[in-house]
């Protein structure tokens, strides 16, 4: 049933809850118990390092490519491309790191002390050589039609754990190579899109939108909120039951609550100094990320099912890697550590899906002198917490880290994952729209057992 | 039911998809029938024990989870539990080709050359190679048991003109009734006759106020002017609605409100949102010539053909031309991926996207589910979607490239006026004239500039450049500033202050008196204090050297002074970055005699001369380019382009792409149309154009069963609240059926009697009593119908975004009724730019209806988005309908909403009233359309006598709590 019919057959206004108003979704019902299967993860994280980072920089350590440096990728390459058939080695040292042995380069030193949290998945293939279709295969699960994100699946999977939130924000979402689509519900009941804050990988104020009055006088606002239920509940009387009029009323009232609880929530200066210097806030490096990834970890607290965190698309060196790569790195990684401790101190990371990903890698081969193209062939992506494998290495890519060569995963298979970790089966997961069940892994996607705990 | 796993369409009730599931039954899922007993005589037992023992356990194991006729689903269309299958093949054609092994498909995938299968892991080497030797040997199989096809009988077009949308129209006589006083028109028989038949009556009539607000805002998109109340009240004429009827469907506010559900329909929008979203500045022109179709009530037919195949029919005259260019603008405004770098498959996804428009917008199918395969519900096999694509892919929609692998699109010229024709001449002589003369300036003023004294006074004397000095330290090489001699010049980078030093050495020619000059790019940033140490005939003098500042000559050279030196005395200067305040720059150093610079001769009046007439070119440079800038200013408007199709040159059928792949073309299929709605004469391609003539053609004929049906459907939907079909984009097996099928088919064929006009459609569907009923609330009613399918109340609905915005604009007294033009002129080649920096769209608006507003894909206005505006991604007949806290938090705190509900109030204000009651009578009637009802009266009154002094602020308030109300968001 859609929402008017489910509305039309609600026999008084009274009967008429909120959850019925915000679609069918599982929680609407009772939570938990609708899941398809028990779930590891309650909520996700997702960390997108827009534009592409070096799978053969971060995490994928490759010492033919060191050796070959120079010479000729022997293999064939993709058509499409800017990139020399030229191998270009790393120029950053990579090591061995923690318990698991696992390979981490210089690029990112808080991330290698978290290492034995993290599952890579170091076989990741994609679609889409360019930015738009890759950015929204990793979003949406098609390279070239309209299609919800994974967000707002998520959303409509599981519902709202916190009513006065949204169920799924975008944090720094870009405007570019498909913008809102990235964070939208297409087909899907509006309420699954995400609720941006900021924009561009940055977090400006970090507000959402109309949840201040323009000119902030309480009471003014307290008796225009009281004479609007006033007539609302006149109308009602007037001309009977109206799930929509109803409806008003109580999302007049939810609104309310949102305006009071959503604030405190986005306030980052409720948390201790130690925490906020542990994120890197207040280091001109690491500030604007740091508050993303404090604020993420704040949202997910509160109930939020799906936060996105974005660098904005700054992982794209086609020129200028070396001082592109360190830069996005300093960035994020300090940040992201301390996102994965803060998570793991709270209790939270046994039931937080984290995911780490760039819509595609980059070219071992070089482009120019100093940069690598994109290369959605091969990646990597890793993955944290809601039971998934901690200190595991999956996948491999073939001798130089261009092409996904070993126990090859599709992003489709990623998004089965995901889903599959927060109780939803990808291939049920369905909604109907021009004439036929639409779901986010098209018709493909197998669950990555293996990089699960069992 | 688990509510998240089943979604069935709107309004369908389980019931009857269960039915229809049951219906379907016997062809999705045939019962396998058995082995048949005997073994094929032709096979030996040699060949039989071979396949059985080594073939068939194989095949069970690992592909009959996918490829069997019982498998849950049934992969690539392929099926392997029978000799027949494996013959037939699934979508990429046979699997094998018995006694060639290496062409056989099913070896191919074995060995992971064709596809990877199994899937799970490719099979041992040995069994491979027994398989091979299998269809050596002639593939010998046994198992017969059923004809090996994957049951698709739901695709079937003969079959499938048994559904009731692909019947022709069944016009019946109009019912009888029981009341017959009732009706007001034919259309009332046909409701009430199905009301009598459950035993309900309808709802009481609509008050004469609620009415006429449902009346101006569906028809007009905006609530009744007060003035327009007055003058109907004051009419006291029983025609007086009908006659405002009347005069609200001529209206310039009709058409837009009616083109605004067609631009929905379109997927209208002013930009590509996409990947890059580029601007399509030429959009509003399809926009604009929508509206003037529903200003001039064009026959559907019309509008039809135009917006196809436009384009391919003569034209009387230029606006008849103009206007059929524009119209196949509907071919060109889908979102597009334009940075796809693989140009065959992007040509295809915009093929598909062409497909599923005109497929959703006129049929009501969804043709592109026959992309990758048959049709799972409807009637339409794969090659009826390729008989269309070929239609399209023999149509030109993109053109080149914006940049590297972006995809630009076709502009197609438009008539122009002589007279405009001439004046962008004009224009456009003098503008290259001007722009060739200035280009001539500037050149001879360079060459004065540089090749006359330059060159000049570099030629004098010595020139050491920088990679003469001897260097300490790490200096760095530059070319940023552009003022330089030689390659470029060195830096000390503000490193190692005292370490990094130059040493320039020479000889002078002869003993004598020489100035030496310091040549370096001086501009702020770089130090003021440079040391530079000479070591002369006399001795050691140091200067100290501002480079913060241009040099004196040439902006590049400054004179340090005039020093004795000898000839056989090696000369040195040195020059550190001891304490200096900012870049230490060095480029050259020049050592010029003073006798030769002291030379008063010709070459100095030269130099007089040449200064002289640089100054007069420079001059008239500066009265060229100024004359340059005035005549662009006031230059004709550009050569006129829409955002059209063209043909190809070459038209061509398209092969079947398999699994909808672009590099895997199978069959051949000639272009046509579907042929589940076919008849006898239709329409036959051309051959030398696309066909799109003929696909309009056979779209707008009265004989094809869908057309007039989605389009009366349609404009049901807009006035009554849902569809007869309720599912008004699908008129499919999945679709919903009509709840008034007769009065459907009456609809269409009226509406084709009255020469297919919109207006007379509307006008025909308001007129009746079940449009004229009270939405309200029944009880028994209710319990028998409680989706009011059957009409016994009127449907209470939202009003549009644009409504909530025109109406607002309308209520403050602002709304213009201009006709908007190009609206995003302003923008360049993309809306927004894919990098971090960017800052998002930022556009003026203005007060026109906000059908003349941009529509930017992904940066539409939060009102549009939050109050269900139509999704310009997607095709939309019917907008969702949302109640959602983030609408109630608009209202509450919007600047919107704050800016309005003060200016409303102001104007309330400022009316002549002496009675606050007639002040709250006159600010419902500016915002709602109508008086208010008592007990909105007595709560206005109310909220006003609890302030003390009511205020400007409390008028405000009480106006913005209206607007924030149910009463305004809803349509009684």
């Amino acid at each position: 049933m859609k929402r008017r019919t489910c509305l039309q057959s609600l026999p008084y206004a009274t009967a008429l809850s909120l959850a019925g108003l915000q679609g069918r979704t599982l929680e609407a019902s009772s939570n938990g118990s609708q899941l398809h299967h028990p779930a590891r993860a309650k909520r996700v994280i997702l960390l997108f390092m827009h534009g592409g980072p070096s799978q053969v920089d971060l995490f994928d350590f490759k010492p033919e490519l060191q050796r070959r440096d120079g010479q000729d990728f022997p293999g064939k390459m993709p058509g499409n491309l800017d990139a020399k058939s030229t191998l270009m080695r790393s120029p950053w040292k990579f090591a061995r790191h923690g318990e698991s042995g696992n390979w981490v380069s210089e690029l990112l030193p808080h991330t290698a002390r978290q290492i034995d949290k993290l599952c890579v998945v170091k076989s990741m293939y994609s679609r889409g050589q360019s930015h738009g279709q890759a950015v929204s295969m990793l979003h949406t699960g098609s390279d070239n039609l309209v299609r919800p994100s994974i967000g707002a699946w998520v959303s409509y999977g599981l519902g709202r754990q916190n009513n006065n939130l949204p169920a799924f924000l975008s944090l720094g979402p870009s405007s570019g190579h498909g913008g809102p689509r990235n964070y939208g519900a297409a087909f899907l009941p509006a309420e699954h899109q995400g609720t941006p804050v900021g924009r561009q990988g940055k977090l400006g104020e970090a507000s959402i939108d109309y949840l201040q009055p323009a000119s902030p006088d309480a009471d003014r606002q307290q008796r225009r909120l009281q004479l609007t239920q006033s007539f609302n509940q006149a109308h009602l009387l007037r001309v009977g039951p109206d799930p929509r009029i109803s409806g008003m009323l109580e999302t007049n009232e939810l609104a309310a609550r949102m305006q009071r609880a959503a604030p405190q929530v986005l306030d980052l200066s409720q948390e201790t100094e130690q925490t906020q210097q542990m994120y890197g806030i207040g280091q001109k490096a690491t500030d604007n990320f740091g508050r993303q990834c404090l604020l993420g970890r704040r949202l997910l607290e509160a109930g939020v099912r799906f936060v996105e965190l974005s660098t904005g698309n700054v992982w794209d060196q086609h020129g200028g890697l070396k001082e592109g790569h360190e830069k996005n790195s300093l960035a994020t990684d300090q940040p992201i550590a301390a996102l994965l401790i803060d998570l793991e101190q709270r209790g939270l990371l046994d039931d937080t899906l984290v995911v780490w990903t760039g819509e595609f890698g980059r070219t071992p081969t070089v482009q120019g002198s100093n940069g690598r193209d994109h290369n959605p062939q091969g990646f990597c992506c890793w993955l944290a917490g809601g039971g998934v494998r901690p200190g595991f290495s999956w996948g491999e890519t073939d001798d130089f880290g261009y092409y996904a060569a070993v126990d090859r995963v599709h992003m489709h298979d990623l998004h089965a994952t995901i889903l599959h970790q927060l109780g939803l089966d990808h291939e049920r997961l369905t909604w109907r729209y021009a004439g036929r069940d639409f779901r986010l892994t098209d018709v493909s996607g197998r669950i990555v057992q293996e990089i699960l705990h069992s | 039911m688990r509510s998240v796993l089943s979604e069935f369409p709107e309004g369908v009730p389980v019931a009857r998809i269960l039915l229809l599931l049951l219906l379907l039954a016997p062809v999705n899922a045939q019962e396998p029938q058995t082995d048949s007993p005997g073994v094929p005589a032709d096979i030996s037992p040699a060949d039989l024990a071979f396949f059985e023992q080594k073939i068939r356990p194989v095949l069970v194991q690992h592909c009959y989870s996918c490829h069997a006729a019982d498998s849950e689903k049934i992969r690539g269309g392929l099926l392997l539990d029978t000799a027949a299958g494996l013959l037939q093949g699934g979508d990429s054609g046979p699997a094998l080709v018995p006694g060639d092994a290496a062409a056989s498909l099913l070896l191919q995938s074995l060995q992971y050359e064709a596809f990877e299968m199994p899937p799970a892991g490719q099979l041992p080497v040995a069994v491979i190679a027994d398989f091979a030797t299998w269809i050596a040997r002639g593939a010998a199989d046994p198992r017969t048991r059923h004809n090996g096809l994957v049951p698709q009988a739901s695709a079937d077009p003969l079959a499938g003109r048994d559904h009731w949308a692909f019947q022709p129209l069944n016009v019946t006589a109009t019912p009888d009734v029981q009341d017959s006083e009732w009706p007001l028109s034919w259309i009332d028989h046909y409701v009430l006759q199905k009301l009598e038949s459950q035993n309900l009556t309808p709802a009481q009539d609509a008050d004469q106020a609620t009415l006429l607000r449902r009346l101006s805002f569906d028809l007009t998109g905006l609530p009744p002017t007060p003035q327009r109340i007055a003058e109907i009240a004051a009419a006291d004429d029983p025609r007086g609605l009908e006659s405002a009827i009347d005069t609200m469907l001529e209206s310039r506010s009709f058409a837009e409100h009616w083109a605004r559900h067609w631009l929905d329909v379109a997927r209208y929008a002013d930009s590509n949102g996409g990947d890059f979203n580029a601007t399509f500045h030429n959009a509003w022109r399809y926009r604009n010539y929508v509206i003037n179709q529903f200003e001039q009530d064009r026959p559907l037919p019309e509008f039809i053909v135009e917006q196809i195949a436009g384009d391919l029919l003569p034209a009387a005259d230029d606006a008849s031309r103009e206007r059929q260019v524009v119209a196949t603008g509907l071919l060109m405004l889908g979102a597009r991926m334009l940075s796809e770098r693989d140009k065959a498959k992007l040509e295809l996804d915009v093929v598909d996207e062409q497909i599923s428009a005109v497929g959703k917008a006129f049929l009501g199918m969804t043709l592109e589910c026959a992309r990758c395969h048959d049709h799972k519900f409807d009637p339409i096999p794969t090659q009826d979607y390729y008989a269309l694509a070929g239609i399209f892919r023999s149509t030109q929609t993109l053109d080149g490239e914006i940049q590297k692998y972006v995809s630009n699109w076709v502009r197609q010229p438009l008539p122009m006026t002589d007279a405009h024709r001439a004046a962008l001449a004009e224009y456009t002589a003098a503008a290259a004239d001007l722009k060739k003369s200035i280009s001539a300036l500037e050149k001879e003023v360079r060459d004065l500039e540089q090749n006359g004294d330059r060159a000049r006074i570099l030629a004098q004397g010595l020139l050491l450049d920088d990679d003469q000095a001897e260097k300490t330290g790490d200096w760095k090489f530059s070319t940023y500033s552009p003022n330089f001699i030689g390659k470029g010049y060195i830096h000390d980078d503000k490193q190692e202050l005292g370490r990094r030093m130059l040493r320039f050495r020479f000889n002078v020619p002869a003993d004598g008196e020489y100035e030496i000059r310091l040549a370096f790019p001086g501009s702020g940033g770089r130090a003021t204090n440079v040391p530079v140490q000479i070591e002369h005939a006399a001795g050691t003098t140091t200067v100290l050297v501002d480079e913060s500042r241009a040099a004196p000559i040439l902006d590049m050279l400054k004179p340090l002074g005039r020093f004795p030196f000898h000839k056989d005395q090696e000369a040195v200067v040195e020059i550190v970055n001891r304490d200096t305040d900012g870049y230490v720059i060095v480029d050259a150093l020049q050592i010029i005699s003073a006798a030769e610079l002291d030379q008063p001769a010709d070459e100095n009046t030269n130099a007089a001369k040449q200064s002289e007439r640089l100054t007069a070119l420079q001059q008239q440079l500066k009265q060229q380019q100024q004359q340059l800038s005035d005549l662009e200013k006031t230059a004709p408007a550009p050569e006129p382009r829409a955002l059209a199709v063209r043909e190809r040159d070459q038209p061509a059928d398209s092969p079947i792409y398999i699994r909808g792949e672009h590099n895997n073309p199978g069959e051949i299929i000639p272009r046509g149309f579907l042929q589940v709605a076919s008849w006898d004469g239709q329409p036959v391609v051309n051959p030398v154009q696309s066909g799109r003539l003929q696909l309009a053609e056979w779209i707008a004929d009265a004989r094809n069963p869908l057309t007039a049906r989605v389009y009366v459907n349609r404009i049901w939907a807009h006035l009554m609240g849902a569809g007869l079909v309720r599912t008004v984009d699908n008129f499919g097996r999945n679709g919903e059926q009509p709840t008034h099928p007769e009065l459907l088919d009456r609809l269409a064929a009226e509406f084709i009697a009255h020469n297919w006009s919109t207006r007379w459609l509307v006008r025909e569907i308001v007129s009746s009593r079940t449009y004229r009923l009270s939405s309200a609330w029944q009880q028994h009613h209710w319990q028998t119908d409680p989706e009011n399918r059957l009409h016994w109340r009127a449907s209470r609905r939202p009003i549009s975004a644009e409504s909530i915005r025109d109406s607002l604009l309308q209520a403050a007294g602002e709304l213009s009724t201009q006709i908007g033009e190009a609206p995003v002129a302003a923008l360049g080649t993309l809306v927004t730019q894919n990098n971090a920096d960017d800052k998002g769209v930022e556009l003026s608006s203005n007060s026109t209806r906000t059908i003349y507003q941009p529509v930017i894909r992904n940066e539409l206005p939060s009102l549009m988005t939050l109050f269900d505006f139509a999704d310009p991604d997607f095709g939309t007949g019917q907008r969702t309908e949302t109640v959602v806290p983030t609408q109630s938090l608009w209202m509450l705190n919007s600047d919107t909403i704050q800016k309005r509900a003060a200016q409303i109030a102001d104007r309330v204000l400022a009316a002549d009233f002496t009675d606050q009651r007639a002040r709250i009578e006159f600010l419902y009637q500016l915002v709602l359309g109508r008086p208010p009802q008592p007990d909105e009266a007595r709560l206005s009154i109310e909220f006003l006598s609890q302030q003390t002094d009511a205020s400007r602020e409390d008028w405000a308030d009480l106006t913005q709590a209206i607007l924030a109300s149910s009463a305004f968001r809803m349509l009684d």
